[in-house]
């Protein structure tokens, strides 16, 4: 039936989404989907995303509005949640760091004065999860980013844009890979011992 | 009337052969008195003597269809209905019509003297989806004209039968062939008008995948384990998902384990396939799936619920849709949504599973409500304990204008071998980074 699909949420590493800077819209419609387009190849509605926050901070002078980072074995994503984000915004508040988050949002992006652009994501929900969740989520984040590097060399249209825009160098990204199951191995290592 | 409208007569005329250049005249004559602008009038004379040539087609462009068409067909059935629409008995006509691309189910609203076996051709008819079927609607403005036999319109809608593997069946076949074994099998007594009746249930799978099916035939000799091959069998809908319905229109046999093409063992033995949830959602429907996502989100509407007694339908404070004021019959579930990455479905848990997954008894969640006086404060801690887990869900998926959903029959926290996994994962990564 055709009509409303829900995007898919999909997996990215931390520096993969930082290295993000090419946002666009599928159609002209004032209710296409915004998509941030990544590195890989990604076309990033709605992200889904598992790691320790490590740091919180109430950044707004009249109402609340949290800014918190969240790390996974590549790097951080930063969060910002104000009124309209009310169920991160009050977990935020409430918890403690450092904590594993499970995180459910959209990306956004700023340019700044200088014309970096920089990422973050705005939360639609956001809960505090298990160490094991955590791990699940490097495994399955890895394994769809090794799926998209696989792709790159084709000439499917989502390899072809990523390569023309950011140039990507799949061992770069294959490295990142790399250092992500290496620091869960590492991490599953020091649990059994 | 002034000669100088002659030339825009004359052009009329012309442009609608076969209308009397006198109508034309009084009609423009007409709309010109009521001060409507020559070029306006001339359209609108142009639209109401044109003849309204619908557009005809073919059966296999009936999903192409325009609004309004007409058609030419065998009627190879034709069942009254009885329908009570807003209190009053009303009559419809469905059955199934063929020419020589296909075949369509028929709907007529109206009695249009429809027979078994009539040729006929509809006008200002219109195309419907019904269960993600195409349907053929015949409306009050449907014209129906009946033809002389034609021998160019086949008389059997089993010269359209396809073959196909089961994962191919779909619901927009209304006969099919294929083969497969036979993975469950029982025997149900039911009454129809009257009379005992045994109807035999299953399912039936090969290596692409599987479906339930029901015979109101004996089948003799079959049993759990047999391979078959089957010409002619129904496929009707149930929520969305094809069913194979045997009838006597429908032929079987035997398949001898040298001519199966699947092997039997490994179908009787198979464990549920794990699909990605991208692939569930190319399908209207499909069979007993499992998918494994992390729950992203939980809807409004799981917790604490209460149900009518009469239709099981959530209810309100006490007030059913349909009867009024009841005694609510406490329940508990969790609707959730379920996203690999890959797509995201809609997944319905029952109190069990609600239970066994959210790790609380409905008791325990009652106290939960009982203690903050509120029953969202169930539905907020569901969301704490749920979303982000990952989850397996077992069950049969269907497709609506709201989503896909899975009803699911087993929910289970899937349990990964996190380092094998990783040596996996380790093995694919280039050599040269």
């Amino acid at each position: 039936m055709a009509g409303y699909t829900r995007e898919a949420a999909r997996r990215i590493f931390a520096q993969e989404f930082r290295e993000s800077n090419l946002t666009f819209k599928d159609g002209n419609d004032q209710y296409s989907p915004q998509y941030l387009f990544t590195p890989t190849g990604a076309k990033v509605n709605r992200m889904f995303i598992v790691g320790t926050l490590i740091e919180k901070e109430d950044i707004g002078s009249e109402s609340e509005y949290w800014r918190g980072k969240v790390s996974d074995p590549t790097g951080s994503f930063f969060i910002y949640a104000g009124q309209y984000q009310p169920e991160a915004a009050q977990v935020l508040s409430e918890c403690d760091t450092p904590e594993f988050v499970a995180i459910v949002g959209k990306p956004s992006t700023y340019t700044t004065p200088e014309g970096e652009i920089l990422t973050s994501i705005r939360p639609e929900s956001m809960y505090i999860v298990d160490g094991e969740t955590r791990d699940l989520w490097v495994l399955d984040t890895a394994r769809v980013t090794l799926e998209r590097l696989k792709v790159l060399p084709t000439s499917h249209p989502d390899a072809l844009r990523a390569k023309e825009h950011y140039r990507t160098e799949a061992k770069h990204y294959a490295s990142m890979v790399l250092k992500a199951l290496r620091s869960l191995q590492e991490d599953i290592d020091v649990m059994d011992d | 009337m002034n000669d100088k409208y002659a030339p825009h007569i004359e052009e009329l005329s012309k442009a609608l052969e076969g209308v009397g250049y006198t109508d034309i005249q009084t009609e423009l004559d007409n709309l010109l008195r009521f001060r409507v602008p020559l070029e306006e009038a001339k359209r609108t004379i142009l639209n109401k003597f044109r003849p309204k040539e619908a557009c005809e087609i073919k059966i296999k462009d009936i999903l192409k269809s325009p609004k309004s068409f007409a058609l030419k067909g065998r009627i190879i059935s034709v069942e009254k209905k009885k329908i009570v629409l807003k209190g009053e008995t009303a009559y419809l006509y469905s059955g199934k019509l063929l020419d020589e691309t296909g075949v369509c189910l028929f709907t007529a609203w109206d009695d249009f003297c429809l027979n078994e076996g009539d040729i006929i051709k509809i006008y200002n008819v219109h195309m419907k989806l019904w269960n993600n079927r195409p349907e053929i609607n015949f409306g009050q403005r449907s014209i129906v004209e009946k033809l002389p036999e034609d021998p160019s319109l086949p008389k059997d809608e089993k010269i359209f039968t396809q073959t196909k593997k089961i994962i191919e069946i779909n619901p927009s076949d209304l006969l099919v062939s294929s083969q497969g074994v036979v993975t469950e099998i029982y025997h149900r007594d039911i009454i129809v008008k009257g009379k005992d009746t045994i109807i035999i249930e299953g399912v039936i799978a090969d290596d692409t995948g599987k479906l339930p099916f029901s015979s109101w035939v004996p089948m003799e000799g079959v049993d759990i384990g047999n391979a078959i091959n089957f010409r002619d069998a129904h496929v009707r809908l149930f929520r969305g998902i094809p069913s194979l319905n045997f009838t006597h229109m429908t032929s079987w046999e035997l398949l001898p384990d040298n001519k199966c093409p699947f092997s039997k063992n490994k179908i009787m033995t198979d464990e549920p396939s794990y699909i990605s949830i991208g692939s569930v959602l190319e399908k209207d429907g499909l069979f007993d799936v499992v998918v494994t996502g992390n729950i992203i989100s939980v809807r409004p509407g799981s917790g604490l619920i209460e149900r009518c007694p009469v239709c099981n339908r959530v209810i309100q404070n006490n007030v059913c849709r349909a009867h009024g004021t009841v005694e609510g019959i406490r329940d508990m579930r969790v609707k959730a949504i379920l996203d690999d990455g890959t797509g995201a479905v809609y997944i319905m848990l029952n109190r069990e599973l609600s239970e066994v997954i959210y790790g609380r008894s409905m008791e325990e969640a009652e106290n939960i409500a009982k203690l903050s006086m509120s029953k969202d404060a169930v539905y907020e801690s569901m969301k704490r304990s749920l979303i982000g887990t990952y989850l397996a869900v077992r069950g049969n998926s269907s497709k609506s204008e709201f989503g896909t959903t899975i009803v699911a029959r087993y929910a289970w926290v899937p349990e990964d071998d996190l380092l094998s996994r990783l040596d996996d994962l380790l093995l694919k990564l280039p050599e040269d980074i």
